[in-house]
């Protein structure tokens, strides 16, 4: 609780005028003054789907005292009753637009298959009620550009589960990025391994396409929609907000022969219009690298997963000599040698600055959610959005961009060419 | 030692020193001596420093400190005068910093944790388990030991042990106080805040972003889990060690009370944000 606590609290003191603002500008609902406007109140919400990711959002809103659940949806009895079982004061639903018409639902969290994502926003918005909707956006760019437009006709919030927008490890990497503290930007790389075959227990075969919707084309964008979405955005800010001109890739069905129909291992390559190239490989026959996503500078590498700066040539404070220097040079300046005590062993390798404490190292290998990755604070977050009505800035335009660069990435994969990715979103 | 000897700049030859002791990188710098003055108190310096790691390591199973922590939980055991002196001092400073500062902290103390007794010259613990540490100490017992060394010697001179503790003696070579910064925590290169030091030390505590230098409560056992960094500055190295560590371990509230009590001393707390700011805060 205590970390936690810290980690609010850093959101808190971001918003207070930090940097990190201009690039994660979300943030700003966290300030101390929204926190107050909306203490004591509770946002009335409504979960639609609740599979493992709904039931792990349902259970980190039950510990938020901003957040009171009262109604639950899914089509999946099984599902619905696990949930109930969590807030047996809800009211239950089996079609979602039934809890769409429910008065008392403020706002709705969408954890439904992917290819649902944009009709249940859609009309969750036409309801008058805010979302909170999954990454990704949407199954394809035609949805994804309904969506935004839905959203922006109207004054509802609109939200996307991307956690590493509340991640505050991911802002201070790219304070540090942008404030030139691994020079120029020349390569961002990401990529996330897991060995197993990506399957839910399925009671009954007729059940297959709809619980393992994740390996069906019709419901699921596979691994550049369910992996990948979270770390392009790592590309987005580490290049101060410009987007790739286009991505290439390729992928197949390697290992994972059993009917499936997305790829079991993919890569693509993405184009900064400076030449610089990000990455993304993934591979669920071998986890032994788990989840990676580095920046590299022409100056040194930040390691996001792990919050480690390396530099290309570690400035060891030299000390004394820096002074010598400018005595002979009849130069009088400081010298920036004091700090805590110097390690003679770090002469010779270089142990990296861990930019943030408590770091929990995320391997990637949970496909619901893991301690420590922003989940929390995200729903906080939207609980603050929706108690108080207002859209944290920048946040459908980020979730616009990194949904655009999986699905083009994924129609890249598949097609083995070049796709050119537009310059500006066309909503 | 490594020792060079700088006539580059004709009007201030300078001569600097380093040696790989007490766990860092000791450095002296020497301007206007000439050549083999500065060797031979290089080498009286560094003989003292190297002396007292000997003695007061409590890594090295044949110091004396490693001697007191084997037997004084079951009996008195007479030190020499130097040590004694030390743990006189450590037992004050702990009562002065309201248990802040406390060499038995890696032990977890409730309150004293040594029976000093000065006609015997005798030390025993006050109960069982307790262990010293001397680390921070002692850097900053020798580093004004070698001060008094240089000053007989010379007007002008610096000193570091590590960059966390520093010494100034008179004012850099061009007649300014010596510009000592404390370097920014996620750009080394950059300067985080800068101490003018004339005839006066600084030291640094708490806690590195790579991970190192973890300080202890002696109240609860556990390093302390902060960011950021406590810098004090005054005339005694000794001193000035003592309090960044008291300083760091108190809570802030704590704070002013406890460095009211040393008349000449001052401190602040550096903040650096990975944005590249720094955060000054007096204390």
């Amino acid at each position: 609780m205590s970390e936690k606590m810290t980690r609010k609290d850093f959101l808190s003191s971001l918003a207070l005028g930090g940097a990190g603002l201009a690039l994660f500008p979300w943030l700003a609902a966290c300030t101390k003054e929204r926190q107050r406007e909306a203490a004591g109140e509770k946002a009335r919400l409504g979960l639609i789907g609740t599979g493992s990711r709904g039931r792990f959002h349902l259970a980190n809103l039950l510990q938020d005292p901003s957040a009171q659940v009262v109604a639950l949806c899914d089509d999946y009895l099984p599902h619905l009753d696990e949930a109930s079982a969590l807030c047996p004061s809800a009211r239950r639903y089996s079609d979602y637009r039934k809890l769409l018409e429910d008065k008392e639902v403020d706002g709705v969290i969408i954890c439904t298959p992917l290819s649902m994502h944009a009709p249940m926003t859609i009309d969750a918005l036409a309801a008058g009620k805010h979302v909170f909707c999954e990454k990704a956006m949407a199954h394809t760019t035609e949805q994804l550009l309904a969506m935004c437009r839905a959203w922006k006709a109207g004054d509802r919030v609109l939200m996307v589960g991307q956690q590493r927008l509340y991640d505050p490890k991911y802002v201070k990497a790219m304070e540090l990025v942008h404030g030139g503290a691994i020079g120029e930007v020349v390569g961002i790389r990401n990529y996330w391994y897991r060995n197993n075959d990506w399957r839910r227990e399925v009671p009954s075969p007729q059940l297959e396409r709809r619980i393992n919707w994740r390996l069906y084309d019709e419901f699921s964008r596979g691994l550049m929609a369910e992996l990948a979405c979270h770390q392009l955005q790592n590309g987005s800010w580490a290049m101060g907000g410009v987007q790739p001109s286009f991505v290439t890739g390729t992928g197949s069905i390697r290992y994972w022969k059993d009917g499936r129909e997305v790829f079991d291992n993919v890569a693509a390559i993405y184009q900064y219009p400076n030449g610089v190239h990000m990455t993304f490989e993934s591979i669920i026959s071998n986890k032994h690298f788990g989840m990676g996503e580095q920046i590299l500078g022409t100056e040194g590498t930040i390691d996001l997963v792990r919050a480690v700066m390396y530099s290309e040539a570690p400035v060891r404070r030299s000390g004394l000599r820096q002074l010598l220097d400018q005595i002979e040079q009849g130069v009088l300046s400081n010298a920036a040698f004091a700090g805590t005590s110097w390690a003679t062993e770090e002469a010779s390798r270089d142990a990296g600055i861990r930019f943030m404490d408590h770091v929990t190292v995320n391997d990637g290998s949970s496909s619901v959610g893991a301690a420590g990755d922003g989940s929390v604070e995200l729903m906080h977050a939207f609980c603050l959005a929706v108690i108080t009505g207002t859209q944290p800035a920048g946040l459908v335009e980020e979730a616009y961009w990194s949904t655009l660069l999986a699905l083009l990435g994924d129609q890249a994969t598949h097609l083995g060419s070049r796709v050119d990715i537009p310059a500006e979103p066309g909503w | 030692m490594e020792f060079s000897y700088s006539v580059r700049n004709p009007s201030v030859p300078t001569a600097y020193s380093r040696l790989e002791a007490m766990h860092t990188r000791c450095e002296l710098l020497l301007p206007f001596l000439p050549e083999a003055r500065a060797r031979a108190l290089s080498e009286k310096v560094w003989s003292m420093v190297e002396e007292a790691d000997l003695r007061y390591s409590r890594f090295a199973p044949g110091s004396e400190l490693s001697r007191v922590n084997r037997d004084a939980g079951g009996q008195a055991v007479v030190v020499d005068a130097e040590l004694f002196l030390i743990l006189q001092l450590c037992e004050t400073f702990r009562k002065a910093t309201s248990g802040y500062f406390d060499i038995s902290a890696l032990s977890r103390t409730e309150g004293r944790s040594l029976e000093l007794d000065p006609e015997a010259r005798t030390v025993q613990f006050s109960r069982p388990g307790v262990r010293l540490d001397l680390g921070g100490f002692a850097k900053g017992f020798v580093l004004e030991k070698a001060v008094r060394a240089v000053r007989a010697e010379t007007g002008c001179a610096l000193l570091s042990f590590g960059g966390s503790s520093v010494a100034a003696v008179g004012r850099h070579p061009f007649g300014e106080p010596w510009p000592v910064a404390v370097a920014h925590s996620y750009y080394p290169d950059r300067t985080a805040h800068t101490f003018p030091l004339e005839d006066a030390a600084l030291s640094v505590s708490g806690k590195d972003p790579s991970g190192r230098g973890h300080i202890i409560d002696p109240f609860t056992g556990n390093t302390v889990e902060k960011e950021g960094l406590v810098a004090v500055t005054g005339p005694s190295a000794v001193v000035a060690e003592v309090l960044s560590t008291a300083l760091w371990v108190a809570p802030s509230g704590r704070r002013g009370e406890i460095l009211a009590a040393f008349e000449g001393y001052r401190a602040c707390e550096i903040r650096c944000l990975t944005d590249g700011r720094a955060l000054i805060q007096s204390i």
